[in-house]
């Protein structure tokens, strides 16, 4: 029985990749064109983690200070798995649209609950491997580590996935009792996630600090970590031979700590996945009847739905509330601005790295790409409405360029008020090019959107989550920024002013976005006529 | 109202509907059975312009589906069997919603919801999200906001599942009103009593042919419906 709930959740997440079965199963060319863009990924992370660890296993190598490789991977990867895991804990735990029959047939609820950590586990372990295997790698070559190390190294592989996944509940369980009787669910959900954030980038910053100084201060650097991560130094301590029992108090902690939030989940389980989300009744009134025009109503659709559907905004509109911060953060910090000039050389204009940044984050929320996968089973509405996929499509694309666009304009005047370039060509620039950055991301995400939909979800998460168009998307997001930077930073700064690299980036960028916009009118509508 | 001519459907090598024909007259309640996977909701979605067909034609007063779905569409409303509505919305944004895409004007919605909200005894809840809704409530919401708009065709698959026996009984007198208007409706049901008491016509379907069809008194005899059925069903 367990097996059989467990093989229908990982069901879910191999369909979401090969896009299901018979007629919407994906060519082979397409699936293995996503697993090795998925293996392209994870290889960028191995080199950069790899780096990190080859460079921590020459500080601490033969010093007695090896413990502080194993403390840092835990650290590390907890933080990682942690980041990957937490915001969809909530929606796997308890959104399931399965809920209702799985309750009905004779299968232990704790069963569900178990299945459903079971898969987030193994989503977890994915980015924790990230971190993990490189670490082994440089271990391995670095500091010839024993048999017991081997050992103890696996061991803590496979049980930091479940540590992390128990603590992610934790907060997904939290935040279903917060937003049950709620009615704005987003906004809840979404101001939980930035604070969470803060704090996050707030202990990564910290983290960062401390393993920079590992080569130059290895014994303050391992006091510090004694100091204030027990857990992970006991771990670290166990792995290297330090102190076995130490390991052992790692191992047992995090079977305790999982286990007891297993039950403490496990008692409020029931009455929170069938708790009918109601909040507080409202009344009626003639006035609730409004009139608009057709437009208006399709795109106060979308925007509705992005509001109103914390996945959504989570997953997709974080990048545009950091962008908000980031403008906020030029009119009382510029500073921030001038300090990374001093990383990236003093010739870097700050009118650049600020429209980097624009777009860095712009890339981050792919607003258009789960737009058709979200109908999901409502698609019928539309469809049987005089309403035609052209429209439909280019409302979807609208919404991204207002919301993107308006946002990231914002910010870009903001940049160009504060850096007092507001009537120079950089200037106007600098809030024109994250406009057509916007307008061509949003177009990206749709197209991705239309080539890899998915309509049967029984989870938003899964579009979120497992949906190859919003990964792809901020892929290709971000290696266009790169690709739109780097090259200034790199030398083209010495040739071309900034004012006019950036023209010269803004009509590529909109020749690329016109002709995306032309393929999604084109091609797109008869996509969307078959999808589902 | 309706003219089906030879309409062919197929999902790679099975044949959902095959060499279809019906036609339903302005004013006529058009029932439409079979046992279950025997085509009928291919054959509503492909009326209703939400998936393409392979042969026929399916024309609505006289205008074509495939050649121009927007002008059909205009002038029909659709009811799924199970309405999957937008849980983000209250009952009324979504009510306004359709509204607005129909172009209707506010006080003509507003007297409909008003009028169809208190017929099936859900103006109270418009104001609350969807998410919190019944089945039935759903059904409910998604039947008002098909006759919003006043269509002249109805098509509906499977209307009365989920629904309480007041609300099948308002329904039934609604879809009177609008045959009794002028409209058709065209639907499909496996509760054959309500099919005989409701329809004027009834077409029979068995694995994607129709294979009876014609008004109740010719189809059934006198016999019941349910035996016609079961007969035919069983002669292979």
């Amino acid at each position: 029985m367990f097996r059989a709930l467990l093989k229908t959740q990982l069901l879910s997440v191999i369909t979401s990749l090969t896009g299901g079965s018979g007629k919407k199963r994906r060519s082979r060319g397409a699936v293995l064109g996503l697993a090795a863009l998925y293996l392209f990924m994870f290889a960028n992370f191995f080199i950069v983690f790899g780096n990190l660890f080859t460079s921590i296993g020459y500080s601490v190598g033969g010093t007695g200070y090896e413990w502080l490789f194993y403390t840092v991977m835990g650290l590390m990867s907890c933080l990682l798995m942690f980041i990957g895991s937490v915001f969809s804990a909530q929606a796997q735990l308890y959104s399931g649209k399965d809920n209702d029959l799985l309750l009905s047939l004779p299968i232990p609820r704790g069963y569900i609950l178990l299945s459903r950590m079971l898969t987030l586990w193994l989503y977890t372990a994915v980015w924790g491997m990230t971190v993990i295997v490189p670490a082994g790698v440089c271990a391995f070559k670095l500091m010839a580590p024993d048999a017991r190390t081997a050992v103890f190294f696996i061991l803590s592989a496979a049980v930091l996935p479940f540590l992390v996944t128990a603590v992610s509940c934790v907060f997904g369980w939290l935040l279903s009792l917060v937003t049950g009787k709620a009615r704005n669910k987003s906004v809840i959900t979404t101001v939980f996630a930035l604070v969470f954030m803060v704090v996050y980038v707030g202990f990564y910053s910290s983290l960062n600090g401390v393993i920079t100084r590992i080569a130059t201060e290895t014994e303050q650097t391992a006091e510090t970590l004694e100091k204030y991560t027990r857990l992970m130094t006991a771990m670290g301590k166990g792995i290297a031979g330090d102190s076995i029992p130490s390991f052992a108090v790692f191992l047992a902690f995090s079977v305790a700590v999982s286990a007891v939030i297993f039950t403490v989940i496990s008692k409020t389980y029931f009455r929170l996945i069938t708790r009918t989300a109601t909040g507080k009744r409202h009344k009626f009134s003639e006035k609730m009847i409004r009139s608009g025009s057709a437009g208006r109503a399709l795109l106060g659709r979308e925007c509705l739905r992005f509001v109103r559907s914390p996945g959504y905004m989570l997953n997709c509109g974080t990048g545009m509330i950091l962008t908000v911060v980031f403008a906020v953060l030029m009119i009382i910090k510029p500073e921030l601005v001038f300090s990374m000039q001093s990383v990236l050389g003093f010739g870097v204009p700050p009118e650049v790295i600020a429209v980097a940044v624009i777009v860095l984050l712009n890339s981050v929320s792919p607003m258009t790409a789960p737009s058709v996968s979200i109908e999901g089973k409502t698609l019928w509405i539309v469809r049987s409405m005089p309403v035609s996929s052209r429209r439909l499509l280019g409302v979807k694309l609208l919404f991204g360029v207002i919301l993107q666009g308006g946002i990231s304009a914002l910010a870009g005047l903001v940049c160009a008020v504060r850096f007092k370039i507001l009537f120079s060509a950089a200037g106007v620039f600098t809030v024109v090019l994250p406009v057509i950055f916007s307008v061509f991301f949003s177009a990206l995400g749709l197209i991705l959107g239309l080539k890899f939909p998915r309509l049967d979800w029984l989870s938003e998460n899964e579009i979120f989550k497992h949906g190859p168009a919003i990964t792809l998307s901020m892929f290709a997001g971000l290696a266009v920024c790169m690709a739109a930077f780097i090259p200034y930073v790199a030398g083209v700064r010495n040739v071309m002013s900034c004012g006019a690299y950036f023209a010269c980036v803004s009509a590529a960028l909109a020749a690329v976005s016109a002709a995306m916009c032309a393929v999604i009118f084109r091609f797109g509508t008869k996509r969307f006529e078959e999808v589902g | 109202m309706l003219n089906i001519e030879h309409l062919t459907k197929t999902y790679g090598d099975k044949t959902a509907v095959d060499d279809l024909s019906v036609r339903i007259l302005p004013g006529e309640i058009y029932g439409f059975i079979g046992h279950n996977g025997a085509g009928k909701t291919t054959t509503i979605k492909a009326c209703c312009g939400i998936i393409p067909f392979d042969g026929g034609s399916i024309r609505i007063n006289g205008v074509s589906v495939a050649e121009d779905p927007l002008s059909c569409k205009r002038i029909l409303a659709y009811l799924p069997d199970n309405p999957d509505i937008y849980e983000f919305m209250t009952g009324a944004q979504y009510l306004n919603f359709i509204a607005d895409v129909f172009s209707i004007g506010r006080q003509e919605r507003a007297t409909l919801i008003k009028k169809y909200g208190d017929a099936f005894e859900l103006t109270a809840d418009l104001a609350q999200p969807v998410s919190s809704y019944s089945h039935g409530m759903k059904q409910k919401l998604a039947i008002i906001s098909a006759l919003i708009h006043s269509p002249k065709l109805v098509i509906m698959d499977e209307p009365f599942v989920g629904l309480d026996p007041i609300a099948a009984h308002t329904l039934k007198q609604i879809m009177r009103e609008i045959c009794a208007a002028g409209g058709a409706i065209f639907f499909s049901t496996h509760v054959l009593e309500v099919a005989e008491k409701l329809c004027d016509k009834v077409a029979i379907i068995k694995e994607g042919k129709l294979i009876r069809s014609g008004t109740m008194d010719e189809v059934r005899g006198d016999a019941s419906l349910e035996s016609v059925f079961l007969e035919l069903e069983d002669r292979d």
